[in-house]
């Protein structure tokens, strides 16, 4: 509930470990704010939310350690060089420094084809996505949340994020993907959720 | 931490206004030694260094709030919300590393001066030393000014009422209480806004407000 709105209501879903499941939706769908809710940065007003057994209310900084929540918005610091804001990401969150936090930003831009001294207020959208992505799979968190991944992407950018998503996944990263484009969930997952006007009208199988 | 101070301080010195502010408290204070460099004739029983840091004193009250709050990047708690997430650091923490960071800056404008203050320190014919003594209520100065812009941050809306809170909670600090007590009590300043900051971040900016879920 956001005031009198409610955004979400009778979603139940589990999501094994390892596994892709797609949130597929219109605009208004209330997909955003599953993943939001997921990634603990909206408090359900009712429910349970459940990660490898812990409460989201009651765990909510140990969760938020293996959760990495990607969307258009996750760049802030918009004085900021594109190495910098994805070498800040990444050293905030790595655990093990090994002093090889440094390369494989450089190596991970490249692969993205960002421009390291690009400062982030001169992006465009493709840029910002394929910016929040990269440090997004920098953070090598347990569960990746994508809200609309695809859609800011252009050229091969889709193709290549697509492969590198496939990959992570491969490698036991639980992923849950929002989209509002229903080949886009079916291209990387096997289970899609469809969500309209807050609920959901078809279960994933 | 290091790294989200280091961020913060990064965005401030990269605004335009971090020069501006630098260059204008640079231009004053040079201004006053070439003008009054034998001493201003109404205070002529303290020394030339005394009355350098008195004059520098009031310039940063208002040229420190300024920079922590314009030239800061534009994070309501929404943002700081989000960094939070991001990073997967608690509230918290990220206030504090903003406030680090933020003194770091106003620092660099403060201690900008030091040339300054050796040259009234020789003029005035007093020992090296006091030039250190002189620079401790400009630097406590500075981390006030940043712990206050950060709480300022957290629990007003808008820039322009954090801006005009901070600057009237620094001159009368800086014009009110008497030198001997200034750096405790800046210090003081700097421990409750820590502990105020620290409390008030982990419940506020735990989740994104309604407004911007919606």
């Amino acid at each position: 509930m956001y005031g009198q709105v409610q955004a979400l209501a009778g979603v139940s879903l589990d999501v094994a470990r390892g596994e892709c499941l797609g949130v597929d939706g219109a605009a208004g769908s209330g997909r955003t704010t599953l993943l939001r809710i997921l990634a603990t940065l909206v408090r359900p007003t009712s429910g349970d939310v459940v990660v490898d057994g812990q409460d989201v209310r009651a765990h909510l900084f140990e969760i938020r350690k293996r959760v990495t929540f990607v969307s258009a918005t996750s760049i802030v610091g918009d004085r900021l060089l594109v190495e910098e804001h994805a070498r800040f990401v990444a050293e905030t969150r790595t655990v093990n420094r090994n002093g090889g936090v440094a390369a494989s930003v450089r190596q991970a831009l490249r692969r993205a084809g960002l421009a390291p001294g690009a400062r982030l207020e001169s992006l465009g959208s493709s840029d910002r996505m394929a910016l929040a992505l990269t440090t997004g799979l920098l953070a090598k968190a347990d569960i990746l949340l994508l809200d609309e991944p695809f859609r800011p992407l252009v050229g091969s950018r889709r193709a290549l994020f697509g492969e590198w998503l496939t990959e992570v996944n491969a490698a036991g990263t639980t992923m849950v993907i929002a989209t509002g484009d229903d080949d886009d969930a079916r291209r990387l997952c096997k289970r899609v959720l469809r969500l309209a006007a807050g609920t959901v009208v078809e279960e994933p199988s | 931490v290091t790294w989200l101070a280091w961020r913060a301080l990064v965005l401030i010195v990269r605004h335009e206004g971090f020069l501006i502010a630098t260059a204008l408290h640079l231009t004053v204070l040079a201004a006053f030694v070439l003008v009054w460099g034998g001493g201003v004739p109404v205070w002529r029983d303290d020394p030339v260094l005394t009355q350098f840091l008195r004059v520098d004193m009031v310039l940063l009250a208002m040229i420190l709030p300024w920079v922590a709050i314009r030239c800061s990047p534009d994070e309501g708690p929404n943002s700081l919300a989000q960094l939070a997430a991001t990073t997967a650091c608690r509230p918290s923490r990220i206030v504090v590393a903003k406030a680090a960071g933020t003194a770091a800056a106003l620092m660099i404008i403060a201690l900008s001066a030091l040339p300054m203050f050796v040259l009234t320190q020789q003029i005035s014919a007093l020992p090296a030393s006091m030039v250190w003594q002189a620079l401790l209520p400009v630097v406590a100065l500075a981390g006030m000014v940043a712990a206050l812009a950060v709480v300022a941050n957290v629990c007003l809306e808008s820039r322009f009422s954090s801006w005009i809170v901070v600057t009237v909670a620094t001159v009368v600090t800086v014009s009110l209480v008497p030198t001997t007590v200034k750096v405790a009590e800046m210090l003081a300043v700097v421990a409750l806004a820590t502990i105020i900051m620290t409390t008030a971040a982990d419940r506020r900016l735990r989740y994104l407000s309604e407004s911007e879920q919606v």
